[in-house]
C-alpha cells in the first residue's frame, strides 16, 4: 500500500491556501524546498500538514504558478518522458509546447507577475518561459512600437539619439 | 497594457539576453535605461557579429582549391577545402547550409531535389532546431519582378525570376543565397540579363590567388596590396551621371548578399565581381574574378561551383546543439 503523499499548503499575499504535493512543489521550486527543508526537523513528528507563506505572490499568480507546475513537474501527470523529447516522434512537437504556448498567452500584467513569481520561487523553467515569451513581445518590433508597449519615454537627446541610430543600423 | 517600469533591471537584463543580436539592437535604441543595460552587461557583443564583408569565397568547377576575393591586410592562410563529390545526389541537385547569426545560432540544410513536381519545389530541409529532416514543399506565389515561393510554416522563401512557372533543377545556377531568413535561388542566365552598363567604378583589388599548381606552396604574389580601399561599412561609389545606355548581354548570377546592407554581390560572366546597390541603383566593380589560366583549364567546364560572402565574426562554440526543450 502506498504511503499517503505528503501535501504542504502555499498561502499567497492576498491570504488564499493552496495545496499542492510536496514532492512536486520540491522539484519544481528551489525556494520552497528550501522553506520545506528548514521546516522538516519539526514536523517529523507531526502529523499536521505545512504551511508556507508567499508573501510576494498573489493568489491569482500564484495558482498560474501551480497549474504549471503540476503540467511540467508532476511525473504522474505528465505523460511519455516530457524532457526527452528527442524520442518523439517525427512531426511530433514536445508534449508540452502548447501547453507553454498556451500558458504565456496573457496580458502583459499578468506575464509580468509570472517573471516575478518565478524569480521569487526560484522555478527556473517557468523563469526562462516567461522571460521568453516577455522578449518575443519585442521581437520584430519598431523602437517606437516597443516604446508603446512597454510605456518607456523616449529620453535621448537628440545628438544620443543620432549616435545610438547610428551604432545599431545595421540591425534597422 | 503598457510594461513600464514594472521589471527591474535585472529581470529587464534577463528578457533582453534572450533576444537576437538584430532585435537587441533595435531594442538598445528604445531609451538609456536599456542602453545602458545592454552596454553594462554586454548583451550585445557587436564587435563580434558578422557586420562586414571580409570577402567573397568562390569555388570554381574543375579547381581544387576556393578563391577569396577581397582585402588582404594580414596574410591569412586558408585551410583548402577538397571539392567533394556527393555521389548520393543527383547533379543538379543544390545542397546548401543556411544561417544568419544575427537573427538565430540556428541553421538550415537544404537539399533540393530534381524531381520537383510543376509549380512545386521538394526540398529536404535539415533544422538544428528540431534536429531533424523534413520534407518541405514550396509552392510559388506571384511577385512583382519574380516569383516568391513562400512556405507557411516556417520563414523560408524561394526567390526565382519572373517568366519561369516550374522549377527544374538543372535551371537553377549554382549560386544560392541566404538573408534575413530567406533563402535566394537564382537562375542561371535568366536574372537581371538586360541591365544597363553603368559606369562602374573601377577600383582595383588583389587578383585572387591561383594555387592549382603550387597546391599548399603559395608562391603566388600577392598584387597592389593597398589599392583596394572598397569598404563594405562606408561604401564609396561614384555617381552615376554619366551613366550609358546599353545592355549587357552576358549572364549575371549571385554571389551574395552584404550582411545588413541593401547589396547584392553578382559575378558578371566569370570575369568580374560587382556589388549592387538596391537604394542607389548604383553599380561598383569589385575586380577580376577569374583566376588566371582559368579557362585553359577547365574549358567548357568553367563556373564558379559555390560562393559565399565571408563576413567574419566570433561565435561561441560553433553551431548549437539539438536544444533539449523544457
Amino acid at each position: 500500500m502506498a504511503s499517503e503523499k505528503k501535501v504542504v499548503f502555499l498561502r499567497s499575499s492576498d491570504g488564499e491556501a493552496f495545496e499542492v504535493s510536496e514532492e512536486v512543489i520540491s522539484a519544481a521550486s528551489v525556494t520552497i524546498k528550501g522553506m520545506i527543508d528548514e521546516e522538516s526537523p519539526s514536523r517529523a513528528d507531526t502529523a499536521a500538514t505545512t504551511t508556507l507563506a508567499i508573501p510576494n505572490v498573489t493568489a491569482a499568480t500564484l495558482s498560474r504558478v501551480l497549474h504549471y507546475v503540476n503540467k511540467h513537474f508532476d511525473a504522474a501527470a505528465v505523460v511519455g518522458r516530457p524532457d526527452d523529447y528527442i524520442f518523439c516522434a517525427p512531426g511530433d512537437e514536445h508534449p508540452l509546447a502548447r501547453f507553454d504556448d498556451d500558458f504565456v498567452d496573457v496580458d502583459n500584467d499578468t506575464l509580468i507577475d509570472l517573471v516575478h513569481a518565478a524569480e521569487y520561487l526560484h522555478i527556473k523553467k517557468l523563469f526562462d518561459l516567461t522571460c521568453k515569451a516577455v522578449a518575443d513581445k519585442l521581437k520584430g518590433r519598431t523602437i517606437d512600437q516597443i516604446r508603446e508597449t512597454f510605456g518607456i519615454v523616449n529620453d535621448y537627446t537628440v545628438e544620443e539619439e543620432v549616435e545610438v541610430y547610428r551604432e545599431n543600423s545595421w540591425a534597422f | 497594457m503598457a510594461f513600464g517600469r514594472e521589471l527591474p533591471d535585472d529581470l529587464t537584463a534577463d528578457v533582453l539576453r534572450r533576444l537576437p543580436p538584430r532585435n537587441l539592437a533595435v531594442s538598445r535604441c528604445v531609451c538609456r535605461w536599456w542602453r545602458d543595460l545592454v552596454d553594462a552587461r554586454r548583451l550585445l557583443r557587436a564587435d563580434l557579429l558578422p557586420r562586414s564583408v571580409g570577402g567573397i569565397f568562390m569555388h570554381y568547377c574543375a579547381l581544387y582549391t576556393p578563391e577569396q576575393m577581397g582585402r588582404r591586410r594580414r596574410r591569412r592562410r586558408k585551410k583548402k577545402k577538397k571539392k567533394k563529390k556527393n555521389k548520393a545526389f543527383h547533379q543538379g541537385q543544390i545542397k546548401c547550409l543556411v544561417y544568419d547569426p544575427t537573427v538565430s545560432p540556428h541553421y538550415e540544410v537544404f537539399f533540393i531535389g530534381s524531381d520537383q513536381q510543376q509549380l512545386k519545389v521538394l526540398a529536404f530541409v535539415y533544422s538544428s532546431v528540431t534536429g531533424r529532416w523534413e520534407e518541405r514543399l514550396f509552392v510559388p506565389e506571384g511577385g512583382e519582378g519574380g516569383r516568391v515561393v513562400e512556405e507557411a510554416i516556417a520563414d523560408t522563401r524561394l526567390f526565382l525570376p519572373e517568366g519561369r512557372a516550374s522549377v527544374a533543377a538543372a535551371d537553377i545556377a549554382d549560386a544560392k543565397v541566404y538573408w534575413r531568413g530567406a533563402l535566394y535561388l537564382p537562375y542561371q542566365n535568366g536574372f537581371m540579363s538586360d541591365q544597363q552598363n553603368g559606369p562602374w567604378m573601377l577600383q582595383e583589388i588583389n587578383y585572387c590567388k591561383y594555387q592549382y599548381r603550387c597546391y599548399g606552396n603559395d608562391k603566388h604574389k600577392e598584387v597592389v596590396e593597398d589599392k583596394f580601399e572598397w569598404n563594405s561599412d562606408d561604401d564609396n561609389v561614384l555617381s552615376a551621371e554619366d551613366t550609358v545606355d546599353g545592355h549587357y548581354t552576358g549572364s549575371m548570377s549571385f554571389l551574395g548578399f552584404h550582411p545588413y546592407k541593401e547589396i547584392v554581390y553578382l559575378k558578371a560572366d566569370l570575369w568580374r565581381a560587382v556589388a549592387y546597390h538596391w537604394n542607389t541603383s548604383k553599380f561598383q566593380d569589385l575586380g577580376n574574378i577569374c583566376p588566371k589560366e582559368y579557362h585553359e583549364i577547365s574549358g567548357r567546364f568553367a563556373g564558379i561551383e559555390t560562393s559565399f560572402v565571408y563576413t567574419p565574426c566570433w561565435m561561441e562554440g560553433g553551431f548549437p546543439e539539438v536544444e533539449k526543450k523544457p
